[in-house]
């Protein structure tokens, strides 16, 4: 089994609830229809970015970055090796089977291509793992 | 004696907050409302503009970035899609429910560290806004 596991998901609006919960709202699905070219920029994309692992194993430093179809990477989180630590201890402490760690990631003006994938990946002792994927499919091959 | 209600002005960056916060949130429910329009009866860019006698690169241009929209603008364009808006809603601060998030910029209290790591960030090459935080869960 694997001792952890990487998870992003896509959303259009995430709300921090009073007991420090998080309620994503609109989860979108893999793959995305665009409807012709209307309209432009969505005004705010989420990723909700979650590593669990067994609080055994050492993680270490795990970095968190969006790929865009052309290719260009954008820096979005590293959860530095003291901080993943922390949520190793934390766990054991409280005897929870997984410990973890998340990000959630706000992009302000996102602006979709017009197809192709948008996907996230993180890096973890030098490999690289895909947590979640975007498609966006114009409407001609959409069926 | 001088009312400092009355005559003190507001700053600066309280004046410049408010505007852009405004024109996002017309932004973000226009183009929420047009995004499902669009979506629900197949309409692109071009079609809208056609419906509003307007020239596409300029609904492409509205669309892709809050700016200082008219009323008039807002009001051709939703009657486009067979729709027009309700006069804003206007609220007192002190009669504001409490947020359960406030922006670091208006709060003016330092970051501390119980709470998670915020970084934000812009990126040129896509014209994005990131703001990023992390927290043990």
């Amino acid at each position: 089994m694997q001792p952890f596991n990487v998870m992003a998901l896509f959303c259009k609006d995430i709300y921090e609830e009073e007991d420090g919960g998080y309620t994503l709202v609109r989860v979108l699905r893999n793959a995305v229809n665009l409807p012709g070219k209307a309209p432009g920029a969505l005004p705010k994309l989420i990723i909700y970015i979650r590593i669990n692992f067994i609080p055994t194993f050492d993680l270490g430093e795990a970095k968190a970055r969006m790929v865009m179809p052309s290719g260009e990477t954008i820096p979005l989180w590293t959860f530095d090796a003291g901080w993943v630590r922390n949520a190793q201890e934390s766990a054991q402490a409280s005897g929870s089977p997984l410990a973890g760690v998340l990000s959630r990631i706000i992009i302000g003006g996102f602006q979709p291509p017009s197809s192709g994938t948008v996907s996230v990946e993180v890096e973890i002792k030098g490999e690289t793992y895909l947590a979640g994927a975007l498609t966006f499919v114009p409407e001609e091959s959409s069926g | 004696m001088k009312s400092s209600i009355k005559n003190d002005p507001k700053p600066l960056r309280d004046i410049a907050y408010y505007k852009q916060r405004y024109r996002n949130r017309v932004f973000a429910k226009l183009v929420s409302f047009i995004t499902e329009q669009a979506e629900k009866h197949r309409l692109t860019q071009k079609d809208i503009a056609e419906r509003v006698g307007k020239d596409p690169a300029l609904i492409s241009r509205l669309l892709s970035a809050p700016s200082n929209l008219t009323l008039d603008t807002i009001s051709e364009l939703l009657l486009a899609l067979d729709a027009e808006a309700e006069p804003p809603e206007i609220v007192q601060f002190k009669d504001r429910r409490p947020p359960n998030h406030i922006h670091p910029l208006m709060a003016r209290v330092p970051p501390t560290d119980d709470g998670p790591k915020v970084v934000r960030s812009f990126d040129p090459r896509f014209n994005i806004d990131i703001q990023a935080s992390a927290e043990i869960g």
